[in-house]
């Protein structure tokens, strides 16, 4: 065997698998926010299909996928199917260069980095396209809100990052990880905590959740962008959400928290370990705070992230040269 | 007692029943042409519009204008007649705004025509509607003389003469929707908020135009939930009414009992024993608070934060579990009776809610530290909706909503009707104005309410919770008119009721503190954003059942 097919068939594996993590942790992530949420209200969330309601789960996306695909009079047939399959499609390759142990490495590139950052911008597009092709006023109202959001976000969001990679001077994630060590004062949030804030907010924001999930306000807008979809058309938007919510832990996890680095555990387990935190606390998010008005998050990024961020990234590269 | 107003009017006649009778301090028959001096001398004076309606009589239509002090109790009646052949009367929601959305419900009911009006379209009514519901047949009218006559006689002979005015002098104005400026520009969106929204609650339609976030203009629509209780009344007798109070405002049910069973002792001039006082304002103030707490959920809920309704929910299900055992509903009650209540309370009833005070006053901290302090909240509250008193005047904008404005307008307080003038509460007032303002109102009110049921729990006395000959459903009411307003969860309820001598009432309005809350809603959200009106039409909070009745 060649080392082109070598490389060709690890690669194979690593999309499957990747796409396997995706609808297994989609499943957990939704059971989760519905047990979280239950649990903060003073309820039991689901409890009927499985022990615990652990199926729930799984009824539902099985219900999604019975459903008749329907699309709108007068909406646009190719940008409104085109949209929620473009939302999901990049979750797989933003998955791809990030290391969830020390070997378990989909796609090892130099420029991991920047892979994630370009594919993620697709996201905000297929927005756009859903809110055009939908045909329907709330879902304008909520795509033009995506746009601006992530178009703001994506810039403070890619200075926190910067900051990091000029600390230690790589855009691979593995050699990001591999410069942290094993204990917390070892991690890059230690040396760069404004940059996890800023990262994580708009990390959060990016997203489209709560406290920031105003492209889908659903008191305002209805639904927002995803008004006129149901079935598995609605679900991909849904999954691609989910996706997107374990693609920036990760991402900050390896960036701050030491990636797999940490003592005792084999490293994939303090990498889920990881994730999983800041995931909770995603969601503990969601179900305790109150929604933003849009020029408040616009203000928010504009007159304090980016100033934040550009100081952040000014002042690394400073220290950076001086020692 | 405000009585400039009436000076250099000539009115045709005067009503001579006082207020303990009528509940108003001042009735008289006026000519249309003297109406809009009137209206204005009340303006000035610092009246307020509570509502307009109409009665149809033998000789032609009589149109009632009720207006109210915020100082002191002096409601001043207006009796306008016009014909049935030409209704036509002069409009004055240029003087009080608030009156277009009235003279719209009296057009939809009575057919009568008010010239000068900004947008005489159907407000309640369907559009195609081919004749005014609350017109009676011929048979069943009575002459308007008759019902002087029973409200004590005018102190002029000449009221009698009243119909026979000549044609209106002003022009009739064609019905159609208004068009307001700048409908056709590109650059805006109309945009349909409801009548399926989800916060709209209930079937509101706001018809919205939108430039790109900013809200140009703004036209509540309702009518959707439409059900003609005022003509109700008419086919039921005094009793059998009742079960409709609990369907006006699903979340208030106990204080509109209070108000229609208040207004019908009044009319009949009996009491209710000491105990059913003491009932009545527990389950009132309790309801009250149950109803408080959906709206802070649902205004919470309508800012993007789920979880507090569930909350507000837990603690409203002590209430409805403590009602629920006395009146044998949880949401809808039919509790009232002319003389007393249906049920009496045992110990059980009264332990019960001394423990709910206890238990709702260790909440109100958690709500306040939750809610109350978060900074997205502040933010999206706090000089959102800004609603000067002059405005709440010209709407006649009751309740937490004018409390919010910074006036002590508490009809508990400066109409007090019942027992509460025993009992030691205060009237929170906000000086914001703002969605806050109308929001810490609130908050302060379930204290309040929860010092009231301590204190009526503590002083209630023993003896028969009704009279032992109230009126029963083939009761008479003996004739004339009587008004009782009573503070709602939403501000005041007025239920306006007038007896022809029959077992049915001939004519019954409910004045509805939602419908002159609403009224406000198109100009106070002009100019702001879309998410602000959400936070807006939260802070008034509103149940369409009653504002549509």
């Amino acid at each position: 065997m060649s080392y082109e097919f070598h490389r060709f068939f690890y690669l194979l594996i690593a999309v499957v698998a990747t796409a396997a993590v995706v609808a297994v942790s989609a499943l957990i992530l939704i059971y989760l926010e519905r047990k979280v949420a239950g649990h903060v209200q003073r309820r039991p969330g689901p409890f009927e299909v499985g022990p615990h309601g652990v199926l729930q789960t799984v009824a539902d996306a099985l219900k999604l996928m019975g459903k008749q695909p329907f699309r709108p009079d007068g909406a646009d047939r190719l940008l409104f199917w085109l949209a929620p399959i473009l939302a999901f499609a990049p979750a797989l390759p933003l998955l791809l260069p990030i290391p969830f142990g020390p070997v378990l490495t989909g796609l090892e590139v130099n420029l991991g980095l920047i892979l994630i950052l370009a594919f993620s911008g697709i996201n905000a597009l297929a927005l756009c396209m859903a809110g055009w092709g939908s045909n329907n006023k709330w879902a304008l109202l909520g795509a033009a809100r995506a746009v601006a959001q992530s178009v703001g976000y994506e810039i403070p969001l890619l200075m926190s990052v910067l900051s990091v990679a000029f600390m230690t001077g790589t855009l691979n994630l593995s050699k990001i990880v591999a410069y942290q060590g094993p204990w917390p004062w070892h991690w890059n949030i230690f040396t760069q905590p404004l940059a996890f804030l800023i990262y994580f907010v708009c990390a959060v924001a990016e997203t489209n959740r709560a406290p920031f999930d105003l492209p889908e306000a659903e008191s305002e807008l209805t639904a927002g962008f995803h008004t006129e979809y149901s079935g598995m058309g609605f679900g991909l938007f849904f999954l691609a959400e989910y996706t997107n919510m374990l693609v920036v832990c990760s991402v900050a996890t390896a960036l701050f928290l030491g990636g797999w680095q940490a003592p005792f555990l084999p490293g994939f387990w303090w990498f889920l370990i990881k994730i999983y935190l800041l995931l909770l606390i995603i969601i503990w998010f969601r179900w305790t705070f109150p929604r933003l008005r849009f020029d408040q998050l616009l203000n928010l990024n504009w007159k304090w992230l980016l100033p934040l961020g550009l100081a952040n990234l000014m002042g690394t590269a400073l220290l950076m040269k001086i020692f | 007692m405000m009585s400039g107003w009436i000076e250099g009017l000539q009115p045709l006649g005067r009503l001579t029943d006082p207020y303990e009778k009528t509940g108003s301090s001042c009735s008289i028959v006026l000519a249309r042409e003297d109406l809009r001096d009137a209206v204005v001398g009340l303006y000035e004076e610092g009246f307020f519009l509570e509502d307009i309606t109409g009665m149809d009589f033998a000789e032609g239509f009589a149109t009632v204008y009720h207006f109210d002090h915020p100082q002191e109790p002096c409601r001043a009646s207006l009796y306008v007649t016009v014909s049935h052949q030409m209704p036509a009367i002069p409009s004055i929601s240029d003087i009080f705004t608030g009156a277009e959305w009235h003279e719209r419900e009296v057009a939809d009911f009575f057919g009568i025509r008010f010239t000068g009006h900004p947008d005489p379209a159907p407000l309640l009514v369907p559009d195609d509607m081919d004749s005014p519901p609350l017109i009676k047949g011929e048979e069943d009218r009575i002459p308007f003389e008759g019902f002087l006559n029973a409200c004590g006689g005018v102190d002029k002979p000449n009221a009698s003469q009243l119909f026979s005015q000549g044609e209106p002098q002003h022009a009739l104005p064609d019905p159609g929707l208004r068009r307001s400026e700048g409908e056709d520009d590109p650059d805006t969106m109309v945009i349909n908020m409801g009548p399926q929204h989800p916060s709209t609650h209930g079937v509101l339609r706001v018809i919205l135009r939108l430039d790109g976030e900013y809200i140009v203009e703004a036209r509540p629509v309702i009518g959707y939930l439409h059900r003609m209780h005022e003509k109700m009344a008419e086919t039921r007798t005094w009793v059998q009414y009742i079960p409709n109070m609990g369907r006006v405002d699903y979340l208030n049910a106990m204080a509109w009992n209070w108000a229609y069973v208040g207004a019908v002792e009044r009319l009949a001039q009996i009491r209710a024993p000491e105990r059913a006082e003491y009932i009545r304002v527990i389950v009132s103030e309790l309801n009250r608070i149950s109803s408080h707490l959906v709206w802070w959920g649902a205004l919470l809920l309508d800012l993007g934060a789920f979880t507090p309704i569930m909350y507000g929910f837990e603690d409203r299900e002590h209430i409805l579990d403590l009602l629920q055992v006395l009146t044998g509903s949880r949401l809808t009650y039919s509790f009232f009776r002319p003389g007393g209540v249906a049920g009496d309370v045992n110990d059980d009833f009264l332990k019960g809610c001394l423990k709910f005070v206890r238990h709702m006053r260790e909440r109100l901290p958690m709500y306040a530290e939750l809610v109350t302090e978060n900074i997205i909240f502040r933010r999206r509250t706090e000089g959102i909706g800004l609603l000067p008193l002059e405005m709440c005047r010209r709407y006649g904008a009751t309740g937490p909503v004018v409390r919010g404005s910074n006036l002590a307008y508490d009809v508990r307080r400066v109409e007090p009707y019942s027992i509460y003038h025993r009992f030691d509460f205060k009237i929170p007032v906000d000086t914001g104005c703002d969605a806050m303002g109308r929001y810490c109102v609130r908050m302060a009110e379930i204290e309040e309410s929860l010092k009231i049921v301590e204190q009526a729990v503590e002083q209630i006395p023993g003896g028969d919770h009704i009279l032992k000959k109230s009126p029963g459903p083939r009761w008479k009411a003996p004739p004339g008119e009587a008004y009782f307003a009573v503070e709602g969860a939403r501000g005041k309820i007025g239920v306006y009721v007038v007896s022809d001598g029959g077992p049915k009432p001939y004519r019954v309005k409910l004045r509805a503190p939602g419908f002159s809350n609403l009224s406000l809603f198109g100009e106070l959200v002009r100019g702001a954003l879309f998410a602000d009106a959400v936070s807006i039409l939260g802070s008034l909070d509103l149940v369409i059942p009653e504002i549509d009745r």
